[in-house]
């Protein structure tokens, strides 16, 4: 054998991992075509099929650590990267007013086609999108409060008998004014978060919600089942909801952290450095990134000021022996001042 | 816990292809990953069969993606059932939920256990990955984006994307490790 085992079996893996990715993200037409490949492959070598199981089973168990802390931190790093990163994606959302004259030019039409048709229009939803950075109060007509967090949009949509908000992506804190009669309705990813008179937030995650109870009583619904309870929160509790598990409640979640955003604070308790520096990413347009494994390894604890990053690389270079290099357009890159043993 | 059901999206588990015919497809191969696992002409035999049974035994209206990995997932499964019958000395206790069961039960223990040790070893496999690489699959596997929207949220190509995700998978595969 010309290749060491080392690399045959990494080789093995890595045809294996291809394969199983490829299957999964094929399109219909084309399945039949490269599923007479795979099993020439399969048959080429009788590792091959081992390898295959071994990634297949992989995949399908890496869902059981979804809930769990540290995988929830990665998870909302990883949201919050690519909310940052798809920044021209939202913009397109935010000219929605602008559609304005192209909807009144629309109406006119359907008039003259035919009175009825005027009823079938819905009626004006305000759209608040918010950038990189950007944080938003938006007083509501109830005079409810919300503060809509960086790279997030909410749409409300209230008529007479309820007060609805759809939560498309991101995170938003609600300070409800109080009325029985009308329910506020905070609606994302398909769960409805009903309250009367409370505070809370809710953020997206993925296609699952996380919701943290500051004050008053809410309950959770499903939005296309309404009579399905999903959970009740009294203050302190969290619920994290991904619809592939029941939904989980921690009780006396840390709201101080939950929300301390709003206050433009962000705090942080033994978080892992590039989940610090996500947070941290998301109110700055200077990009600071671990740039080596053992700095990206540093957890950090303490409270800094949204958009510091300068206070937050002094705190850092304080407490670890850590540089931090300017790279192209805003970045900084935090390295290790010893260099790792390696030539 | 997130078991069955994840791994389904579009073509129902044999609608797309009967069974029998992907029986005629995959049996070799299967056949062969089980000899070399027991070393067992009959037990070979008896394996691949039970593939095909619990396949076959599958809610109609289950829908599978991957079809492929999910037979090669059973056998996985059914290997590691084997083999914790012939050691047991008490009584058997499923560490994963069973393929064809519909919905995961309470976890016992064992596989709370199980699971802890894992998610460490998973946890040092992702710090090992870019911050690209680990974040783009995570997307896909967990917040069950599209390939199609991350390409878009990165500005990269659609099979840029699913290199990422076959590099995490290989990446893991390799440091992580289970049977």
């Amino acid at each position: 054998m010309s290749n060491s085992p080392a690399e045959t079996h990494d080789a093995l893996f890595d045809s294996a991992a291809s394969w199983f990715t490829r299957l999964n993200e094929v399109s219909v037409d084309e399945k039949p075509a490269l599923t007479r490949a795979f099993r020439d492959w399969l048959e080429a070598d009788p590792r091959h099929a081992e390898a295959f199981a071994k990634v297949s089973s992989l995949w399908e168990a890496f869902g059981i650590h979804a809930a769990e802390p540290e995988m929830v931190t990665l998870r909302q790093a990883a949201l919050a990267d690519a909310r940052n990163t798809a920044r021209g994606r939202w913009r397109l959302a935010d000219r929605m007013p602008n559609l304005w004259p192209q909807a009144l030019a629309a109406c006119l039409v359907l008039c003259v086609l035919g009175a009825g048709a005027y009823w079938t229009l819905k009626p004006a939803q305000e759209v608040y999108t918010t950038q990189v950075a950007e944080r938003r109060v938006v007083t509501l007509a109830d005079n409810s409060r919300v503060d809509v967090d960086a790279a997030s949009q909410i749409t409300v949509a209230f008529d007479k008998k309820t007060r609805l908000i759809h939560l498309n992506h991101g995170q938003a804190y609600f300070q409800v004014e109080k009325n029985k009669a009308r329910p506020f309705i905070v609606e994302a990813n398909g769960r409805r978060v009903i309250a009367t008179g409370t505070a809370f937030d809710v953020e997206t995650l993925g296609k699952g919600v996380r919701v943290t109870l500051t004050e008053g009583h809410v309950t959770v619904r499903s939005a296309s089942d309404p009579s399905t309870v999903l959970a009740k929160l009294q203050p302190g509790d969290q619920l994290i909801d991904e619809g592939d598990a029941p939904p989980r409640i921690i009780r006396l979640a840390n709201i101080l952290k939950a929300t301390s955003w709003r206050q433009g604070k962000l705090m942080f308790d033994d978080e892992p450095l590039p989940y610090v520096l996500a947070e941290m990413n998301r109110y700055s347009l200077i990009k600071v990134r671990a740039g080596d494994a053992p700095t990206a390894a540093l957890r950090v604890s303490g409270v800094f000021n949204a958009g510091d990053v300068s206070a937050l690389i002094a705190a850092l270079k304080d407490y670890y022996p850590i540089n931090a290099v300017a790279g192209a357009s805003n970045q900084v890159s935090l390295v290790h001042r010893l260099p790792p043993p390696q030539p | 816990m997130a078991q069955q059901g994840e791994n389904t999206a579009n073509a129902p588990a044999s609608g797309g292809m009967a069974s029998r015919e992907l029986f005629d497809r995959y049996r070799p191969a299967l056949y062969a990953y089980f000899l070399r696992r027991t070393r067992q002409h009959a037990d070979a035999e008896d394996l691949t069969h039970d593939v095909f049974l619990r396949l076959s035994r599958l809610d109609p209206s289950t829908e599978i993606r991957n079809i492929e990995a999910f037979i090669f997932q059973t056998a996985v499964n059914l290997l590691r059932d084997r083999a914790r019958r012939a050691h047991a000395h008490g009584p058997f206790i499923p560490l994963l939920p069973d393929d064809t069961g519909p919905i995961a039960g309470e976890p016992t223990p064992e596989r709370v256990l199980e699971a802890k040790v894992e998610l460490k070893r998973v946890m040092e496999a992702l710090a090992a990955l870019s911050e690209k690489t680990r974040n783009i699959f995570i997307l896909r596997r967990l917040e069950q984006m599209k390939c199609e929207d991350i390409a878009t949220f990165y500005g990269i190509s659609v099979s840029a994307v699913e290199q990422h995700i076959t590099k995490s998978l290989a990446h893991l595969a390799k440091t992580v490790g289970r049977p």
